[in-house]
């Protein structure tokens, strides 16, 4: 059930490969992902260190 | 469902300076694709002879930020669906609909209708008019692009981004 009118996603300059564009979702997605849990794993690695800072009395 | 959603922005807030700065980055690459659009396909049309015919490399270049449109069209929304949820504004919901309407022309007014009409060759079952309606879409990018840099610069002015690049990234 194709529609005449209904054409994939094009730049005009190639076709639109639609693996290669879930290559680059899955691609960004990874890189966004892992930097925001070296951000949060930090973070929690930094309030664990200042918990267990001696106190001075 | 709800506190999925509200873990998720949570989260989305905590690493505020990080979830702006990849929509501002992905969303400025669609510059390229603009310049393209304008300095080609409009002045091939207005003019009579392209301004830039990418070849090599460039033209590698220019299908990459083709294929990030889709991921930075999602990060943007998030960040006016964040806006939105914290109050209602106008300027907000326009933006997210400037944005969204360019799921118009990634799957129906595309870019292959605007060059095949453009370029003089069989457009399609479509009306011409629609070819100026999708460059349209494309350039309502402009002033979403301007607000997410504003955005993000507020974000690095309220000290939230180098916080982030002095604790974070060290």
């Amino acid at each position: 059930m194709s529609a005449p009118w209904f054409v994939p996603l094009h730049s005009g300059l190639a076709g639109h490969d639609w693996l290669m564009q879930a290559a680059v979702i899955l691609m960004v997605a990874g890189a966004w992902l892992f930097l925001a849990g070296t951000i949060e794993r930090r973070a929690a690695r930094r309030q664990w260190q200042g918990s267990e800072r001696p106190v001075n009395h | 469902m709800r506190p999925f959603i509200t873990r998720f922005f949570a989260w989305y807030e905590r690493n505020y300076a990080l979830n702006i700065g990849i929509a501002a980055f992905l969303f400025l690459l669609q510059l390229v694709h603009l310049y393209w659009l304008t300095t080609d396909v409009v002045a091939m049309r207005l003019t009579g002879e392209s301004w830039f015919s990418p070849s090599g490399p460039l033209r590698w270049f220019i299908l990459i930020v083709d294929y990030s449109e889709i991921p930075a069209l999602f990060s943007v929304s998030l960040v006016y669906i964040n806006e939105l949820r914290k109050g209602w504004n106008w300027k907000s919901a326009l933006f997210l609909l400037f944005l969204n309407s360019q799921w118009l022309h990634i799957f129906w007014i595309t870019d292959e209708f605007v060059v095949a009409e453009l370029g003089g060759g069989a457009g399609g079952a479509l009306p011409v008019a629609l070819v100026w309606v999708a460059i349209a879409i494309d350039y309502l990018e402009l002033p979403v692009i301007y607000d997410t840099m504003r955005k993000f610069a507020l974000a690095i002015r309220e000290q939230r981004t180098t916080t982030f690049l002095r604790e974070e990234l060290r």
